[in-house]
């Protein structure tokens, strides 16, 4: 009997080894960002993408179901009580909307709006980011990135369309918001970017990231972010990230 | 070549040596040792395969395996790094007694080799042991074999080095007829890898980001 003890313990390890690599699999994405947000919330939420009919061109859609508002998105900056206490240590941060969808030219976009104000994270998983800033008043959207970059377009609440310019090539894109306040746009942290290294990631609604980490100048694609600490590793060095255009709450 | 031990150390005239022969330390009775001494080339190849079997396959499941940034955490830490060197470090401390243990044992502290010696060393070795596997997993799955630079490569390669070495020693320890240098050099390897895994992950970030939960 004493003799089979070194070998439990080998067996030990290998099943603790083998539980903690098929908890792995399932905490990585696409299979882990059901988790954090508003999985009860949601749930008890009618599906906001589908805006009140004979609404004329409501402002952003104010989160949490409630009735959607003729005002201009800059008052009543108190998010609605509903937005669910996240269940990580996740930033409880949250934004007004976002929407998210496909460019014609193939890559993702993700515009993301707080108090009119509105950033937007174009890229294709593999090469190209481009980060733009404006704002979203009156259902029209005006942002610019650098190099002359310009995006415009028209939102309601569950669905913003437009067309974004590069370069003198215009593309077309049509994004759609699942209604949920959490933070969907994720960049590296100011300290990250000081030191060299950008990133940005897309959150889409089925659970899965998009996102390219631009690594001495140069766009790789960017691992997915740890949904529990939003953090991922590039290289060896661990790349924080932060929400991108969120309005800080409770929690932070 | 003689080495002492606590107790316990029964000698057989082998291949023309007079070799102390350590006793199994599970082993409840010491002459239980077989009749026919097998040479130790034999006894101990099957653990030196299983422990290259395992170091080898270690290392191409790091490097092939595409990773994920992502693994599955330990909550109470602010993050997937902190998780690891902390419970690294713990490791290490166990492996510190796994040494203190070993040297009481085989009568090398002097005259402090209390009876329980074996016994610390046995459940200290599988703390030690338990606590490396998630910081393994968590870099085999996230990160895979790195080789950015020396630190990383080294960490690399000492990890998969220090699973193979654990292995082949637990293979190894139920062997009856082991030369008496086996343990103790098994042992050192796997303690020397494992504080070497330790200075190229925990004592790198302490150092390089500070000590902080």
């Amino acid at each position: 009997m004493k003799r089979l003890t070194p070998m439990l313990t080998l067996l030990a390890g290998t099943g603790l080894a083998a539980v903690l690599f098929t908890m792995s699999a399932q905490a990585a994405p696409p299979a882990a960002r059901s988790t954090p947000d508003t999985g009860a919330a949601a749930a008890a939420r009618p599906p906001a993408a589908a805006p009140p009919p004979g609404v004329p061109e409501p402002s952003v859609q104010r989160p949490g179901g409630t009735p959607p508002t003729e005002a201009e998105p800059e008052p009543d900056a108190q998010p609605a009580s509903p937005a669910p206490p996240t269940a990580t240590d996740a930033p409880a941060a949250t934004v007004d909307v976002t929407w998210t969808g496909r460019l014609s030219g193939g890559a993702t976009i993700a515009v993301t709006v707080t108090n009119g104000n509105a950033t937007a994270y174009v890229c294709d998983g593999r090469s190209l980011e481009i980060w733009l800033q404006g704002t979203a008043v009156d259902g029209e959207l005006a942002l610019t990135g650098k190099d002359g970059v310009r995006l415009t377009g028209t939102f309601r609440a569950g669905k913003a369309s437009g067309e974004l310019v590069v370069a003198g090539r215009r593309q077309t894109f049509t994004a759609t918001s699942n209604g949920s306040t959490a933070p969907a746009v994720y960049r590296a942290a100011p300290q990250v970017r000081d030191a060299g290294v950008d990133g940005g990631w897309i959150l889409l609604a089925d659970g899965s990231q998009i996102g390219v980490v631009t690594w001495n100048g140069r766009p790789v694609p960017a691992p997915p972010l740890d949904p529990a600490f939003f953090t991922t590793v590039v290289d060896g060095v661990t790349i924080d990230a932060v929400p991108v255009g969120a309005a800080p709450g409770d929690g932070e | 070549m003689t080495v002492g031990r606590r107790s316990g150390t029964d000698t057989f005239a082998g291949d023309g040596f007079d070799m102390r022969v350590l006793p199994d330390p599970d082993a409840p009775f010491p002459g239980r040792s077989p009749a026919p001494p097998t040479p130790w080339r034999a006894t101990l190849l099957v653990p030196l395969l299983a422990g290259a079997a395992v170091a080898v396959a270690t290392g191409v499941y790091g490097r092939l395996h595409t990773p994920t940034g992502i693994a599955v955490n330990v909550a109470g830490f602010s993050g997937p790094q902190t998780v690891k060197v902390w419970l690294g470090t713990g490791a290490a401390v166990f492996a510190v007694l796994q040494l203190l243990s070993a040297l009481a044992m085989w009568g090398r502290l002097g005259g402090f080799s209390p009876s329980w010696a074996g016994t610390a060393h046995r459940w200290s070795g599988r703390l030690a042991f338990l606590l490396a596997i998630p910081v393994a997993v968590h870099c085999l799955y996230a990160l895979g074999f790195g080789a950015y630079d020396l630190r990383s490569l080294a960490h690399s390669a000492l990890g998969c080095f220090f699973f193979g070495a654990f292995t082949t020693k637990m293979v190894a320890l139920p062997k009856a007829n082991l030369p008496g240098w086996a343990l103790p050099v098994l042992g050192g390897l796997v303690f020397t890898a494992l504080i070497g895994v330790w200075l190229t992950s925990s004592v790198w970030y302490f150092t390089t980001f500070g000590v902080h939960l």
